[in-house]
């Protein structure tokens, strides 16, 4: 019965206390949220742990969500929160550990005959958008995966849409310039 | 944007996506097109979006490995949370040898003046403040570790038990700093002293915990010194 509920509805039960409605709810969105995490860590263990991360921020947040805006455009300003987050951690970690954080950790799996047109499983996939600075691979993400209008992506990240944009393009660049480059070694 | 002959480059890229997705009007349409006639840049840009559209359709949805929803949101409350009973029985072990007053030599030779006057009581918060700084980042850092060693499911859980650790931490480290106000006199030096050395070895290594407990005993069976 509660399949059919739109979000807003099952925001609403979930707010009177309904379990069942927020698990419903859950259910609907966690597998997009799932690949989402899956593309913007490139592995299975902290995608699950971005999903589990942003959805107790969302049922933390619950009452926040004022319907103004789908509830999946504030869902994945969430996520784009728990994921900046994720990736500041991350790269603390690297830091106190001693590494240096602009060598790139998949460095050695880098085909010699990468290119974009090739790509074509999600091995691929995760290894293109491992070539992005966070930043960047957010902004290719919420366009081309969730295909969110750049006004959105720009609410969902604090930034103007101009930037969106001017961000997404200089992503698409280093995409093409690291593949080309390694084309031609 | 209308018929402008000379579409600059920021007006032609925000208009890729409705140009390959055709929901540009006819006008606009021919404005980008002749645009990209004359702009190495903005083809490129053309190509990258139309490759990068063609590569996200080729992801494969994968599923989410099974997880206890139910747990993670609702049933972590009645877990029986070790953290916070060992939190508890520190944070006991702590009042105690505070009230008591102990005295625990320690032999790193810790000293501070405590003359029970204002600035004594700002310098003991300041090191309360400064364990309380440690003591967070520890949290931290075991909370990572835990993801790290991707406790399954059992990750939120884990995080949701040492936020309501530190949030009892946060209280009882208030409660602290009142009660060694209020017992500011003759003994201070002695109780600030005990105090940090007990809450650094809290924060060193919970299993300090025990230890404690021992010492404890040690204090109501030989009635002060360590
Ligand atoms: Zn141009």
């Amino acid at each position: 019965m509660f399949a059919r509920k739109t979000d807003d509805e099952l925001i609403g039960r979930a707010l009177d206390g309904s379990e069942r409605a927020w698990l419903t709810l859950v259910r609907r969105h966690e597998q997009r949220l799932y690949n989402y995490a899956l593309r913007m860590s490139g592995n299975p263990d902290d995608a699950m742990d971005i999903l589990q991360d942003v959805l107790m921020s969302v049922y933390r947040n619950l009452d926040s969500f004022r319907g103004d805006s789908k509830f999946t455009t504030w869902l994945f300003r969430i996520a784009s929160f728990r994921c900046t987050d994720y990736f500041r951690r991350r790269n603390w970690q690297t830091t106190t550990l001693g590494d240096d954080e602009d060598v790139p950790d998949d460095s050695g799996h880098h085909e010699p005959e990468f290119l974009l047109s090739q790509v074509e499983d999600n091995e691929g996939i995760v290894h293109l958008m491992g070539l992005l600075p966070p930043e960047q691979r957010q902004v290719v993400e919420l366009k081309f995966f969730q295909h969110f209008t750049f006004d959105e992506i720009a609410g969902q990240l604090g930034i103007s849409p101009n930037t969106a944009k001017t961000r997404l393009y200089t992503a698409l660049s280093r995409m093409r310039a690291k593949s080309e480059l390694s084309l031609a070694s | 944007m209308t018929e402008s002959n000379d579409m600059n480059c920021e007006q032609a890229k925000s208009l890729l996506f409705e140009l390959i997705d055709g929901s540009l009007s006819a006008a606009d349409r021919d404005a980008v097109h002749r645009h990209l006639d004359d702009c190495a840049d903005c083809s490129a840009a053309q190509a990258d979006v139309w490759h990068m559209q063609t590569v996200a359709s080729r992801w494969k949805t994968s599923r989410v490995p099974r997880w206890n929803r139910r747990g993670a949101f609702f049933e972590s409350r009645g877990f029986p949370p070790l953290l916070q009973i060992a939190s508890a029985c520190a944070s006991v072990v702590v009042m105690v040898l505070v009230l008591a007053q102990v005295r625990i030599s320690t032999e790193d030779g810790f000293q501070v003046s405590f003359g029970g006057d204002v600035a004594s009581r700002a310098d003991l918060e300041a090191q309360l403040h400064d364990l309380r700084q440690e003591q967070l980042a520890l949290i931290n850092q075991s909370a990572d570790r835990l993801t790290n060693q991707q406790v399954a499911s059992n990750q939120l859980m884990f995080r949701t038990l040492l936020e309501a650790s530190r949030q009892e931490r946060h209280e009882d480290l208030r409660n602290l700093v009142s009660l060694v106000q209020d017992t500011q006199t003759k003994q201070n030096e002695r109780t600030a002293e005990s105090l940090r050395y007990v809450l650094s070895n809290q924060i060193e290594d919970r299993r300090n915990i025990q230890q404690l407990g021992q010492a404890l005993k040690l204090v109501a069976s030989d009635g002060g010194t360590l």
